[in-house]
């Protein structure tokens, strides 16, 4: 039970979004623009989720992630997706060695998925049996490997990253895996004042500059007071709706949902939109979870885990139009 | 809960409480503005009553809107979010205020902070402005009601006829018709009857009356005059009994003897002829029984014995029996044929003088019916019947042509349409309309038959034309 009016409590509260506000200003060092993006990674960083970056190559996709390892000074791991890559490859095999004794023994050589924050580069282009490798892990944190379990360390989240245009020798990720993925967010190209910005950058340095402002267990701190933020039932009821609005199949579905799409999210959509509604409110200065919270991150939390119908693609609508229409015709619903 | 949302929550119950104190006045004030007009306008009578009652109404409204209006804790925290774009955070407060913790505390005392900016609640300019105008419509009917005094009761009054002013030539002709009756020879209860309402209309003309009084005793005393004629000449009702009978030679005598109806030159005739066949050989065994049939036929038309007619017939058949009586003893036929010529000729005498007067006074009372509703301006639609003639009048009564010459006409049908005569073919008495339009049926027959030259069809024509019609002068008559 939370302690009342605990001073220090109280006090980390305040600190908070000042902490936040902290890391997006180191990051922005090393990433020019990409507000949203860095914001939303951020709330999926303290919500505890994995985060899918979706983007046309050098747009910064890697140097974010790569970034957010120094400032957020978590143990940080690179993994190059490609086609030959074995799951092995990613969460560590077993390996024969001789001790100092010249006794064989098996070890178990890790992976580079043992670490805090993970880039699983172009993650579409491995199989999917190595894709699979990633399920476990990205969902509960450990890894099995023959007998024996290897639990990571916390935090630990998984950023990938994936390129929307080569599509030649990629291997789309199933439902399964992407609704493991807290967000996925849209790496756009960068506007021409933020590419003049970063031209000039590259012309002084390609150092990545930014410092460390918090650690792993500050952000678990982070993330269990994030877990306090309240929410009134019909901003619950809201957010629940939404998420069952996206499914045409169910009794009184929505117009947008019979219209649009051809399956909808997962119960996970219901939980990312609270847990992260409530990172968000914190991080914006309020104490409670409010419907434009919700309607903020519906995008990212919705456009990757539904399918879109062939009558949305007929109308030329998009993930993003879909979900558009579901939140308006949610908050009719709603009043 | 934080001090400012319990101070917004009782400002918004004091609002509200005004909002049904507002409704509840101005209803209970424009009811009673209502009743106060109604009363005093005289539009209805307002038992007290019904102000308590208008009382009642305006707390029953007051209740009901402040019930409305009333909000939960929950529904209040809704409308300050939305109303302040609070984000939730007075709902969020309202929802977790059992519940306290670091972020919950942080959140209350945020909500709080923002919340000292808000003044009021659920008030909007509009609200304020409506609710004013009704409370002023309200206090504003009221307020006329009381001012307004109460106006003098206005009794409608019934619409007046206008009032008969006789005009000095209609009393003159009145008076003029007066002395004509009391000169005129008439049975005696008739010309009483007659003369007593004439005298009665003369005086209402000096009373003063409406005129729709005035023309409905001028009617009055039209129809009473016909009952009068009627019940002194019993000839229709004598008539009509007789048609029901049969006909053979005996019935035939008394039924000629008891008609009444055929013109005094005819009834002469006829009784010459009827003289003819009593005189005849066989018929003299059978003057007896003759005798009792014409008695019989008397009773059995209830003819009123006073009637000189009837005393004339019955005397007749008593003759008959006399002669007979004789011829039986005496078996003298020339003897015999003198008391019939004698028995008929007092028939004739006694019939005439006593059908003269019945004539007479049939034809003053049509003649004062006539001359009263000419005075007056009585239409023929709105005289009274004529008993004596049971059938409907029609607009050729209004010329009186040819309907009074002599006989028991009725006078008012063009061409005696209804006066009767002696139909020798069908041996009845019919109307006299019946009888000319079977004879013109008879002619046009003949003509299409080609029995008739074109010169004399064109001759017998134009003859009936004239009857069916009447014949202005110098007009052109066409059938």
């Amino acid at each position: 039970m939370e302690m009342i009016n605990n001073t220090e409590n109280l006090e980390r509260v305040k600190q908070f979004s000042q902490k936040v506000a902290q890391v997006k200003t180191e990051l922005h060092k090393d990433v020019v623009g990409q507000e949203d993006v860095l914001d939303n990674v951020l709330i999926a960083i303290v919500a505890g989720g994995n985060v899918l970056l979706e983007g046309v190559p050098g747009v910064g996709k890697t140097r974010m992630v790569r970034s957010l390892s120094r400032v957020l000074e978590l143990p940080f791991s690179r993994i190059q997706f490609t086609p030959d890559l074995m799951p092995s490859d990613v969460t560590g095999t077993n390996i024969v060695e001789k001790d100092d004794n010249g006794k064989l023994n098996t070890v178990f050589k890790r992976g580079p998925i043992f670490a805090n924050l993970v880039l699983a580069d172009e993650i579409n282009r491995a199989t999917p049996k190595t894709q699979s490798a990633m399920l476990e892990v990205m969902q509960e944190h450990k890894i099995t490997v023959g007998d024996n379990t290897y639990k990571l360390e916390e935090p630990f989240f998984v950023m990938a990253t994936q390129n929307p245009v080569e599509q030649d020798g990629t291997y789309p990720l199933p439902e399964a895996q992407m609704d493991r993925f807290m967000f996925k967010l849209l790496v756009n190209f960068p506007t021409a004042k933020e590419l003049a910005d970063i031209v000039k950058m590259t012309g002084i340095t390609m150092e990545e500059t930014a410092q460390r402002v918090l650690s792993g267990p500050e952000i678990l701190e982070m993330r269990a007071l994030a877990a306090t933020v309240p929410v009134v039932d019909k901003v619950l009821d809201y957010a629940v709706n939404l998420v069952s609005n996206t499914h045409p199949e169910i009794e009184n579905a929505s117009e947008t949902a019979k219209k649009y799409i051809k399956y909808g999210a997962s119960p996970r959509a219901a939980q990312a939109l609270i847990s992260c509604a409530k990172v968000r409110a914190l991080m914006n200065g309020n104490y409670n979870v409010s419907y434009e919270d919700i309607d903020a991150l519906a995008a990212p939390v919705l456009r990757h885990r539904i399918k879109i119908s062939y009558g949305a693609i007929n109308e030329k609508m998009n993930a993003e139009d879909v979900i558009a229409a579901l939140v308006k015709e949610n908050k009719k619903l709603s009043k | 809960m934080g001090s400012e949302f319990k101070r917004l929550k009782r400002y918004n119950a004091t609002w509200i409480t005004v909002r049904a104190l507002t409704f509840a006045a101005s209803v209970f004030l424009l009811i009673a503005g209502g009743l106060l007009l109604m009363q005093k306008l005289h539009i209805a009578q307002v038992h007290a009553l019904w102000y308590g009652l208008a009382a009642l109404a305006g707390l029953a409204v007051g209740v009901v809107v402040f019930v409305l209006l009333r909000k939960s804790d929950m529904r209040l925290a809704e409308k300050l979010d939305q109303d302040r774009q609070l984000r939730e955070r007075v709902q969020t407060m309202v929802a977790y205020r059992n519940e306290d913790n670091a972020m919950l505390h942080l959140q209350r005392e945020d909500t709080e902070n923002r919340l000292k900016q808000v003044r009021t609640v659920g008030v909007r300019f509009y609200g304020v402005l409506l609710h004013a105008v009704m409370l002023a419509l309200a206090v504003a009917v009221f307020l006329v009601g009381m001012v307004l005094p109460t106006q003098a009761v206005v009794e409608p009054t019934e619409p007046t006829e206008p009032p008969f002013v006789p005009s000095k030539w209609q009393i003159s002709a009145l008076e003029d018709l007066i002395a004509h009756v009391e000169n005129a020879t008439m049975a005696d209860d008739a010309k009483t009857t007659t003369l007593e309402q004439l005298r009665q209309v003369r005086q209402t003309m000096d009373q003063k009356v409406t005129f729709g009084a005035m023309r409905s005793q001028v009617i009055s005393a039209a129809a009473k005059v016909y009952e009068a004629s009627d019940a002194a000449n019993s000839n229709d009702d004598v008539n009509a009994a007789l048609r029901l009978m049969g006909h053979d030679i005996r019935k035939e005598l008394a039924f000629a003897v008891c008609s009444l109806e055929i013109q005094l030159p005819d009834y002469e005739a006829s009784m010459d002829g009827m003289e003819q066949t009593l005189k005849k050989a066989a018929n003299l065994t059978q003057l007896a029984q003759m005798s009792q049939d014409i008695l019989a036929c008397l009773e059995k038309i209830s003819w009123d014995e006073e009637d000189p007619l009837y005393a004339a017939a019955a005397q007749f058949a008593r003759d008959l029996q006399l002669a007979s009586d004789a011829f039986t003893v005496e078996k003298n036929v020339k003897l015999t044929y003198s008391r019939i010529g004698e028995a008929i000729h007092n028939l004739k005498t006694n019939a005439s003088l006593a059908k003269e007067l019945q004539l007479s006074t049939r034809t003053e009372s049509l003649y004062v019916v006539d001359t009263l509703c000419d005075i007056f301006g009585i239409s023929n639609a709105e005289r009274p019947e004529d008993p004596d003639v049971p059938v409907a009048k029609d607009e050729s009564q209004d010329n009186n042509q040819g309907s009074n010459d002599g006989g028991g006409g009725t006078g008012q049908m063009q061409y005696g349409s209804d006066d009767k005569v002696y139909d020798h073919q069908n041996n009845i008495y019919d109307n006299y309309g019946n009888l000319i339009n079977d004879y013109y049926a008879e002619l046009i027959a003949d003509i299409v038959d080609g029995k008739i030259s074109p010169e004399l069809a064109e001759i017998l024509q134009k003859y009936f034309g004239i009857l069916f019609k009447p014949v202005e002068e110098g007009e052109e008559v066409t059938p």
